[in-house]
């Protein structure tokens, strides 16, 4: 039987599926045709609605951040360069909400957009890394001299 | 028969009566988010199911669009489906994000014979499009130290490390980082100095 999460995994995978072939995908919009489905009156309260909207969004991301699907095997670029994603935030504001794009369709702008956004959390991560280690090989050195 | 088979038995059915790229672009889409849904539900009965109807849609797309990309340039007068015809090769690509070397591979599946592709189907391993038409032509992927050696040489630029001072860099590591750096640079230095020698 299933659970309710995956009731709910399976409904928004049915809706993203059924748009898998549009070149741009809203994850608010999905989100919104998923509540929709799941609540036509709109009887939830507006706090709840506005909770499991987001929820749905986030869902919406993870799935269109999904490695490509087995066409990969037809993408030669995809061969040269596995793991990248099948579809990418299009370039957006801080505040906007961001369309993801296909990885065929992203332009020049998209891309820069991107690469710049993962470098930074990449070199946000690699100095956290490289400041722990520092400190610790400086505590060896330290214990060592000591010793 | 369970309602499952029927189901399979029917969407098999209404690949094969269709004859519009929409409608069958429309089966493969849904059938691809079944597919990976019941892969991450490790329900591989029913995955292999999706899998199936997903490659016949793909095989129905290839003919549809091979027909498509007959017709472009072709007389008009003839009824060879009047509905294919109101949009070209291209557009039908761009309308359901179908890339180029999908088409490719879906035309390639297309004209695998009947009997042959039945038994691919038929086969008690799972089916796969490059199982049916044979692997395309093997490109290595990317060693990532490779891609690493690059991002990290272009990171010299993109920090602007080539225009600072290396020993005021140096005099403000700590002892131990010091020490590493006199054991590796060096190594690195003989390392790279191979690149150097590298002409084309």
């Amino acid at each position: 039987m299933m659970t309710d999460a995956q009731k709910l995994r399976e409904l928004l995978s049915g809706i993203y599926g059924g748009r898998s072939g549009e070149i741009r995908i809203s994850p608010a919009w999905l989100a919104t045709e998923a509540m929709a489905s799941l609540d036509p009156t709109h009887a939830t309260p507006a706090l709840i609605y506005r909770a499991a909207h987001m929820q749905f969004r986030q869902l919406v991301r993870s799935l269109c951040r999904q490695g490509f699907e087995e066409d990969g095997e037809c993408s030669e670029q995809h061969a040269v360069f596995p793991g990248l994603q099948a579809r990418y935030p299009a370039a957006h504001s801080q505040d906007a909400e961001p369309e993801y794009v296909q990885f065929e369709h992203l332009t020049d702008r998209d891309v820069e957009f991107n690469v710049n956004r993962l470098r930074s959390e990449g070199r946000a991560k690699q100095a956290h890394a490289d400041k722990l280690e520092a400190w610790d090989r400086d505590r060896v050195w330290k214990r060592t001299e000591a010793a | 028969m369970d309602a499952q088979l029927i189901r399979y038995d029917e969407m098999c059915r209404a690949i094969d009566a269709a004859y519009d790229v929409d409608e069958v672009a429309d089966i493969r889409d849904k059938t691809l988010a079944i597919e990976l849904y019941m892969r991450q539900q490790r329900n591989t009965e029913a995955e292999r199911r999706a899998c199936e109807i997903r490659l016949r849609a793909e095989r129905k797309l290839g003919k549809l669009l091979r027909d498509v990309d007959r017709t472009q340039g072709q007389r008009t007068d003839r009824e060879i489906s009047s509905r294919i015809a109101t949009k070209s090769f291209r557009d039908h690509l761009e309308e359901h994000g179908i890339s180029k070397d999908q088409a490719y591979c879906w035309q390639q599946l297309a004209a695998v014979p009947d009997a042959q592709f039945e038994s691919a189907l038929a086969a008690p391993e799972k089916p796969s499009r490059s199982g049916i038409i044979g692997p395309r032509l093997k490109v290595d992927p990317m060693d990532p130290r490779a891609l690493w050696l690059w991002g990290r040489l272009r990171d010299f630029e993109r920090e602007e490390l080539l225009s600072a001072e290396p020993m005021e860099l140096f005099e403000k590591m700590t002892e131990a980082m010091q020490a590493d750096v006199r054991r590796l640079v060096p190594l690195v230095v003989g390392w790279l100095e191979e690149l150097t020698h590298h002409d084309d």
